[in-house]
């Protein structure tokens, strides 16, 4: 079997794609155990059962859509109208954006899907590298996972509840304890972006405002999308899953019967294109659900917090290998079945050092939301090098400033609980 | 030495979880070792359809299902499961005594070993809103569960507007409004946390919830008789603590959703007719079309009316 | 320098009439999804009603997305990958290993494919319903079908040497 695994080792230096490494590495596993090695389609065919799951398609191609449409230059012009003064401006912009759009789809790198051809365009047109925008828009994949009403905040209240938590653990709770840590990630990727933007000050432009009034009506159907489409989960029209559908219905209904900037054959092949991104995405997906399944089965996870338990003294150290605990997780697994196995595990340790239920979410999302882009295996590395063309060497390079500015983040979330306290009873 | 590997979507730490963990420990006792019981919980195997799949390929023995995840499996799976089949809660126990038997028949016709069936409870209607008339639930809205057929089926008929949904998302369309009520027994609805919405209660028991552990005879039938028994005996034992311990959870969540200023509605004996009707109506049309069994249907409903009469 | 972003699928290879056939139907079936799950929010915010089987089929069509769009994505060269060597593509070894690659690969999606088989005959003996009428195992078939054509490309792949890329 050793064999197995060395030839799986040299076909990952070759570059054979990565779905096919995850996948044999997860037939591998199985074949070791004697398992019916029809149990990797099995697990392949749970992406026609993950509630949710339909976000990417439909994200994906509202925004290939809109990304080979005008659209792309429109919004830019309002950007660079509007804010152009402000260094550092269109960057904060696409990291709020980011930020929004990931408390509403839950994190499995949608945003850099949807988002990448819109925003990428109005960074390096705003003058930033192609270093730094591919770095950002990695970085920015996972941000915003700590907003309500993400997926897996209210997936840890569930479990947590469960749990009987002294205090009690509520969704509301985690809810307003996610707003400030959240916003920290936000501000401190902001000052970075600022930092950056003043080193370019021959790319700020004065305001103008008959160039910002011209610029808001050209892009008077884009726009209103996002309140749109949060105002018709708020008013109860929609599921917050379905602001996916939501999204592509209106930007179709805007591109090709209102703008008619699109016809019919250039719509098919821009859907075509999307679907082929969908298509190198999910696979990887699905194959590392077999893989997934493979460390759940033989209980990966709990034998390694079970051998990182036994050597704890103290609270602190407790915090930190916690934090590395949870990189590791977070690379590895998906992050709803990190959340179902970690945090009854987790739960009783951390009552014991006498961290609060509702601060240990806290922890566990900020953590796994940092996973999604730790070198080497975070899947938005993969999902961003596809997206943008680029090898993962690259993207690593370009995200970790971003990386390391989060890790402080998560540093001082986790050992500094009023900040996610401070406003609960 | 045997190992069980059982998976199931209730989540480590809920009662069910816990009960199973300590029959799972009193039938490794009681058989010194021979029989050992793995869970897989909070759903991280996939869902009912995985999990089946699962154990046909032998990575799993077992799931601990609901009767509406096994209705594919069996006809009689979803039984005590039917809409307004019961009218007083202290009917379902008599009846199981006589019944239980046709479930785990249909069961090991399939090819599984029934565990244990344990009750979770009594499932009610639950709105924001009025809910004690037909005009009143024109207007709501009710979550029905994916795929759900017979719950769908039913609140057509009885004048309410399904909304199906992923069980993730009802938590956010109640404080959206995207729906207003929903069918749970009074503890689950509190252990999702969708109480804080609701202001009145039906008091008609809509359906029992029925939860069953099977396992796949090729590995049960390793198993010798002795140790078979002394397992069974083991998660009976569990089984009975789930269901008295459930029914004084339902108890002290209907007094906690009542402090909490939820209005308990008696419908009118109108109102129960109608629903009965609905419900009647709905199951005939699913015998009708060969996806319930007339046969042991038709003796249950019998049974009720003799009791009802006597 | 160009302002659009180095998207993958921008540049476009001569399109055959079977690239063309198939980005048709790759670009059908997500506009199908689209309206589908747009009919189910429109139903249901007008009148109230719902189908209760829209979202099981919408969650469906996810996978035969993941499979048609990666069987897509094979025969324009474009799956994810780790290159660790910057300077692969100008190597004069370059073309072998991209042969090399491409048998593995097709290997790989051969063994799927027949695992795939196993699982619609599986699901065929006393399987679910995707639809009333309509048994799960129809829709699984996309498993061996999707992936024994990938396993026909990549080996196709593994003959044909890649046309030089452009940077
Ligand atoms: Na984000
Ligand atoms: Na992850």
């Amino acid at each position: 079997m050793i064999w197995a695994w060395l030839g799986l080792l040299l076909a990952a230096l070759l570059g054979v794609p990565l779905f096919v490494l995850i996948g044999a590495a997860a037939m591998i596993g199985f074949h070791q155990l004697d398992y019916d090695l029809t149990l990797v389609a099995v697990e392949f065919q749970r992406l026609g059962q993950l509630p949710g799951l339909e976000a990417i398609p439909l994200f994906a191609f509202a925004g290939t859509l809109l990304g080979q449409s005008e659209a792309p230059k429109r919004l830019l012009a309002v950007v660079q109208a509007w804010l152009g003064w402000l260094p550092g401006g269109v960057a904060i912009v696409a990291l709020c954006v980011c930020a929004l759009f990931t408390a509403f789809t839950g994190a499995s790198g949608v945003t850099i899907v949807a988002l990448g051809g819109l925003l990428y365009p109005a960074l390096v047109g705003a003058g930033y590298s192609r270093q730094f925008t591919l770095g950002l828009l990695t970085a920015g994949g996972s941000l915003g996972l700590l907003f309500a009403p993400s997926l897996p905040l209210i997936l840890y209240g569930f479990v947590a509840g469960q749990l009987g938590t002294d205090p009690p653990t509520t969704v509301e709770d985690l809810f307003i304890a996610g707003i400030v840590p959240g916003l920290l990630m936000v501000a401190a990727l902001s000052v970075l972006a600022v930092w950056r933007g003043l080193q370019r000050p021959q790319t700020r432009s004065r305001f103008e405002l008959a160039e910002g009034l011209s610029s808001l009506r050209k892009a008077a159907w884009e726009l209103p999308l996002p309140v749109l489409v949060l105002s018709s989960i708020y008013a109860g029209w929609v599921a917050a899953s379905e602001a996916a559908a939501l999204t592509a219905l209106y930007v179709l209904v805007v591109l090709v019967l209102i703008r008619r900037e699109m016809k019919l054959p250039r719509l098919l092949d821009a859907a075509a294109d999307s679907v082929r991104l969908i298509g190198a995405i999910l696979v990887v997906l699905g194959m590392a659900l077999a893989l997934s399944n493979w460390l759940i089965d033989q209980e990966v996870p709990s034998r390694l917090f079970e051998w990182i338990s036994a050597r704890i003294e103290s609270p602190w150290v407790f915090l930190l290998l916690l934090n590395l605990f949870l990189l590791a997780v977070g690379m590895l697994l998906d992050i709803f079945s990190a959340i179902v196995i970690l945090v009854p595990l987790l739960m009783p340790v951390a009552a014991g050092f006498g961290i609060h239920p509702v601060h240990l979410g806290i922890i566990l999302l900020a953590n796994l939301q940092l996973g999604y882009f730790t070198p080497p295996v975070g899947m938005n590395l993969f999902i961003a090098s596809y997206r943008f063309d680029a090898p993962v060497t690259t993207l690593v390079r370009a995200s970790w400033p971003f990386f390391l500015v989060l890790l402080g983040c998560v540093l001082l979330i986790t050992w500094w609980s009023t900040l996610s306290l401070f406003a609960i009873g | 030495a045997q190992t069980l590997k059982i998976a199931t979507v209730a989540p480590e730490g809920s009662l069910w979880m816990t009960e199973m963990r300590a029959s799972a420990e009193r039938a490794e006792q009681a058989t010194e070792g021979r029989v050992k019981i793995k869970f897989y919980p909070g759903g991280v195997m996939g869902n009912d359809a995985t999990v089946l799949r699962k154990i046909k390929l032998g990575q799993l023995h077992g799931g601990a299902l609901t009767g509406s995840e096994l209705g594919g499996l069996s006809k009689n799976a979803q039984l005590y499961g039917l809409p307004f089949l019961f009218d007083d809660p202290a009917e379902i126990k008599p009846i199981r005594q006589q019944f239980d038997q046709y479930i785990r028949h249909d069961l090991n016709k399939a090819g599984y070993a029934v565990l244990s069936m344990t009750g979770v409870g009594f499932a009610y209607l639950m709105s924001s809103d009025d809910v004690g008339s037909r005009e009143a639930l024109e207007g709501r809205k009710i979550w029905v569960p994916q795929n759900d057929v017979i719950a769908e089926r039913t609140f057509r008929a009885g004048g309410v507007s399904p909304i199906p949904l992923a069980l993730p998302d009802v938590f956010t369309g109640l404080q959206t409004g995207l729906i207003d009520t929903v069918a749970n027994t009074t503890s689950g609805a509190i252990a999702l946390q969708w109480h804080s919405k609701m202001r009145r209660l039906l008091d008609l028991p809509l359906s029992y919830i029925l939860g069953y552990v099977v396992i796949d005879q090729r590995a049960w039938n390793k198993i010798s008789e002795a140790d078979q028994q002394a397992t069974l005996q083991a998660f009976a034992q569990g089984s009975d603590r789930i269901e008295s311990e459930n029914r004084r959870s339902d108890a002290s969540a209907l007094d906690a959703l009542k402090q909490l200023g939820v209005q308990v509605v008696q419908p009118s004996e109108s109102e129960r007719d109608r629903w009965r009707t609905v419900g009647r109506e709905v199951v005939d049309a699913l015998i009708a079309e060969s996806r319930l069994d007339g046969e042991v249907i038709g003796k249950l409903r019998a049974e009720l009316q003799r009791r009802r009469q006597g | 320098m160009s302002e659009q972003p180095a998207d993958p699928q921008q540049e476009k290879d001569s399109p055959s009439l079977l690239h063309r056939v198939e980005s048709h139907i790759l670009g059908a079936a997500i506009v199908a999804l689209v309206l589908l799950a747009a009919w189910q929010i429109i139903r249901r915010a007008l009148f109230n009603e719902a189908w209760i089987h829209a979202d099981g089929l919408i969650r469906q069509s996810v996978l035969w997305l993941a499979v048609l769009g990666a069987l897509a994505a094979t025969g324009r060269r474009k799956h994810i990958a780790i290159e660790l060597d910057p300077k692969a593509d100008q190597r004069p070894w370059a073309a072998w290993k991209s042969r090399l690659v491409s048998l593995i690969s097709a290997a790989f999606c051969a063994t799927l494919a027949w695992y795939g088989w196993r699982l619609v005959e599986l699901e065929r003996d006393g399987g679910m319903e995707l639809l009333p009428g309509l048994p799960m195992w129809c829709s699984l078939l996309i498993l061996p079908i999707g992936f024994g054509l990938m396993a026909l490309r990549f080996g196709w792949q593994s003959i044909v040497a890649a046309k030089a890329e452009t940077p």
